[in-house]
């Protein structure tokens, strides 16, 4: 399951074809339109559906749509029972995902489907933004429809998971990132990035209460501790507040440096052997097939590689920057959500027996030959 | 102990075994019928030296021997090495265990199905049969300190025996309403599951069954819970009728096609194949369609008004990957009970059916299921698991885990499939073509919560039962 920022839907129902914002939606003014809503990766013939009489609110922010048409309870003599009997009770659920979200007793992110555009989407938003035509093949039906999906999202890991991944992995993510900073700006942009909030615990020399980032200072002390990271030196009782001289309020020290580029090697190397194995079929076994199944971490688990830690260095080495570079990135690795996409990852892992995993191995083998030829 | 062991081969190849004292050489067969004549309890009681291992399951031989007509059968014989045992040959019980082949007279009397089949009957003798250890067992689900229903006296039910008792004169509509309903919350919360079937080697429950069944923590089926829900309904006097839910529209003579086809005792292509069963209450007058069935299919409790457009317009119903339109059809008790008594006592790999054809697999739960396959290994074993893992991805969900020889014995398999690989072995012993020489692997896919869950009841129950 990918990052809910990078989610996109692609549904299809049977026998139809769903276009997002297709370019002769113009045609369709006047007609009412549909709000169709499923839950999660669920088939589409499984979903909620309520018609919009009125072809111009389809200019609301669909938040409106929601809470005062298509999930309002009074709104129920006007869902289509002929057709879909379940729909007032479906109603009545996506109604309590709804309040239960206000709430904040559960996390609800809104997709719309077939949207390009990655990730969920502004409820405050117009809808027509987010139009898409549905039709069917045998032209029964031809209509507009905003194509929500809602995603009950999985719960953060508590605070002693939290604990037990930054044991682990706290190290070479702090390493990467600051490596990727230093690397990317010069001296003087690299001075600013350490004298930014997330790193105040940590650079003002104190542990504060009051301190947001509590686990990113925590781990920070460690590298310093292991003699990866150094703090600009400072004399007893210096004030939290570092007079901005142009110096980084810390840096790697060699021995970090080292230790990043040996990652780094490694890295390198494991996607060299492995990244083959990202998307395979195993009926006739294939190598690089489209949309294909991600043998990489079994084929590392069968050569006794540590798979965690491989998968943790090829997820950072490929998508790195992508997690660095967001806004809340200190607050993701505070919470331990930066992790999530190397601890997901590791639930996709294939299960192939093993002479379809040796097929596929001899596959990447030849390709080596084939290489060196 | 010596064991006697009947084997239905005529029928589902079911197996009633028995224990004898060692002491016990030879058996007449007119002393053998006296003592089925007789429920299992009060024959030992009355001095026969056999008793049967499972005395429940031991009533499902006996309605066998003494009612076949009402479980669809013709009348009974039993054979011994192909040698038939009658008044002139006793049973010879000098070895420990003696294999008995349960076969039937050709064709002695037509079949009846409207006269002779009663499941109603059934249940109301085998509660009369077993009441203490009914109540025992349904005490262990019910909890009726907090759900038992006060009479109109004021006297609050204890133990299901206090319901029996004139159960519709005694409690209001409101109360008999909640009863049922949280006696089908109960069935529905109990696994959709066809492993206890492989460990216990009953393919499909009866009603009781069902309820003891339910009991050590196992369930069953749509048409067992049915069954179940029916059990106690027939015992306390509910009304009730049996309502299917079929991918092709039934004909408009489907009943009496039903009935020709039961008559002809199965020659006849069957009519229709059900897909789902499900029961029509009557309470006070008025009609609730229930659907108890779970796995992760909300549970039905609806008034005839709500449930009219269901039949009209199909019942949308998604157990795991794809989502099905049935169509639902009200049929008669006869065809309904005969649907049932089909598979007690005619299927012998309706456990199989359900596993590998229907794709039920072993378990369905909100966040699992275990399904299976024939593995011939090789590119046929490829196929099958590219197959699972393509439905699986079709919801993004985790690669399944496939079980199979190849793995049982690694060190890093999770200790929480342990039971898992117990049924996947009892399918594989069971599993009754002698040269199938290839494996069984089960699929075990973790699901996504994108399942509808709240229980479907008529808003007018839901303030009715607060």
């Amino acid at each position: 399951m990918p990052d809910p920022g990078d989610l996109t839907f692609e549904k299809e129902l049977p026998g139809a074809r769903t276009v997002f914002q297709s370019e002769d939606l113009a045609s369709y003014e006047g007609s009412p339109w549909d709000i169709r809503i499923s839950l999660g990766d669920a088939p589409l013939e499984d979903a909620f559906y309520f018609t919009i009489e009125d072809p111009d609110a389809i200019h609301l922010p669909i938040r409106v749509l929601l809470e005062q048409h298509a999930l309002n309870r009074e709104r129920r003599a006007e869902l289509d029972i002929a057709r879909y009997p379940d729909l007032p009770n479906i109603q009545e659920e996506l109604v309590q995902y709804l309040e239960a979200q206000h709430r904040k007793t559960l996390d609800l992110l809104v997709y719309v489907n077939k949207n390009p555009e990655p990730g969920p989407v502004d409820l405050d938003a117009a809808a027509d933004g987010f139009i898409a035509t549905c039709s069917f093949e045998d032209g029964s039906f031809d209509y507009r429809v905003l194509d929500l999906v809602f995603v009950i999202c999985p719960p953060s890991p508590d605070d002693m998971d939290v604990r037990e991944l930054h044991e682990k992995y706290a190290e070479p993510c702090l390493l990467w990132m600051l490596d990727h900073y230093s690397n990317r700006l010069d001296p003087e942009g690299f001075a600013a990035f350490t004298r930014r909030e997330p790193f105040k615990g940590f650079a003002g020399g104190s542990y504060s209460f009051d301190d947001a980032n509590r686990n990113l200072t925590e781990q920070l002390k460690r590298l310093e501790m292991d003699d990866l990271l150094k703090r600009k030196d400072r004399s007893f009782g210096v004030s939290s507040e570092e007079k901005d001289d142009g110096e980084p309020l810390f840096r790697l020290t060699s021995k970090g440096e080292k230790r990043i580029a040996k990652m780094k090697e490694e890295a390198s190397a494991l996607r060299k052997k492995y990244d083959r194995f990202g998307s395979v079929s195993a009926y006739p076994p294939a190598l690089g097939v489209p949309d294909g199944f991600d043998a990489r971490i079994q084929m590392m688990r069968a050569d006794n590689v540590k798979v965690n830690r491989s998968v943790f260095l090829m997820t950072f080495d490929t998508m790195g920057e992508l997690a660095f570079e967001s806004e809340d990135w200190a607050e993701r690795f505070d919470s331990g959500g930066l992790y999530t996409a190397v601890l997901e990852a590791l639930v996709y892992e294939t299960t192939f027996s093993s002479d379809i995993l040796d097929a596929i191995r001899a596959l990447g083998d030849n390709a080596d030959e084939e290489a060196d030829l | 102990m010596k064991r006697l062991i009947f084997e239905d081969v005529a029928g589902n190849h079911a197996r009633y075994p028995l224990i004898a004292a060692p002491s016990l050489e030879r058996w007449n067969y007119d002393a053998f019928l006296d003592y089925m004549s007789r429920p299992g309890k009060a024959s030992w009681d009355e001095g026969f030296l056999v008793a049967p291992e499972d005395p429940v399951r031991h009533e499902t031989f006996r309605y066998l021997v003494n009612h076949p007509g009402a479980t669809l059968n013709d009348p009974v014989r039993f054979e011994v090495d192909g040698r038939p045992l009658d008044a002139t040959r006793p049973f010879s019980l000098y070895a420990e265990e003696t294999h008995i082949q349960i076969k039937r007279e050709a064709h002695a009397s037509p079949l009846d199905p409207e006269t002779d089949v009663d499941l109603a009957a059934r249940h109301q003798q085998m509660y009369e049969t077993f009441p203490e250890r009914f109540d025992r067992v349904f005490q262990a689900l019910f909890d009726f300190e907090n759900d038992g229903p006060t009479d109109r006296d004021g006297r609050r039910a204890e133990c299901f025996a206090d319901l029996r008792e004139r159960f519709t004169d005694r409690y209001d509509v409101p109360g008999q309403l909640r009863l049922l309903l949280a006696i089908a919350e109960i069935i529905h919360r109990a696994p959709f599951e066809n492993g206890s079937k492989f460990m216990d080697g009953v393919w499909f429950r009866s009603g009781y069954e069902m309820w003891e069944n339910m009991a050590r923590g196992f369930g069953g089926v749509c048409s067992e819970k049915a069954s179940a829900l029916k059990f106690v309904c027939d015992v306390i006097g509910i009304p009730n009728t049996p309502v299917i839910g079929s991918r092709e529209k039934p004909a408009p003579d489907f009943e009496d096609q039903m009935l020709d086809y039961l008559r002809d005792r199965g020659q006849r292509r069957i009519p229709l194949r059900a897909q789902h069963l499900f029961l029509e209450l009557e309470v006070g007058g008025r009609f609730y369609l229930v659907d108890p069935t779970g796995g992760n299919i909300p549970l039905l409790f609806l008034t005839r008004e709500d449930a009219e457009p269901w039949f009209r317009a199909g019942y949308r119903a998604r157990m795991v990957y794809q989502t099905e339109q049935l169509h639902l059809r009200r049929v008669s008790n006869t065809i309904g009970d005969a649907v049932l008594l089909i598979s007690e006592y005619h299927l012998p790999d309706i456990h199989f059916d359900y596993v590998f054809k229907q794709g039920l697999g072993v378990l369905i739960q909100p966040d699992l299921y275990i399904g299976g396959f024939f593995d011939w290994g090789g590119e046929r074993r490829a196929i099958m698991q590219t197959h699972f893992a393509s439905l699986g991805r079709s919801q993004r969900l985790p690669y399944p885990l496939f079980l199979n020889d190849e793995n049982a014995d690694d060190d890093d398999r999770p200790e929480t499939l342990g039971p898992v690989e117990e049924v996947r072995q009892r399918i594989k012993g069971l599993y009754p073509n002698p040269d199938y020489s290839g494996d069984i692997t089960l699929v075990v896919q973790p699901l996504q919560p994108n399942f509808w869950r709240r229980p479907n009841i008529s808003e007018e129950l839901r303030a009715l039962l607060g």
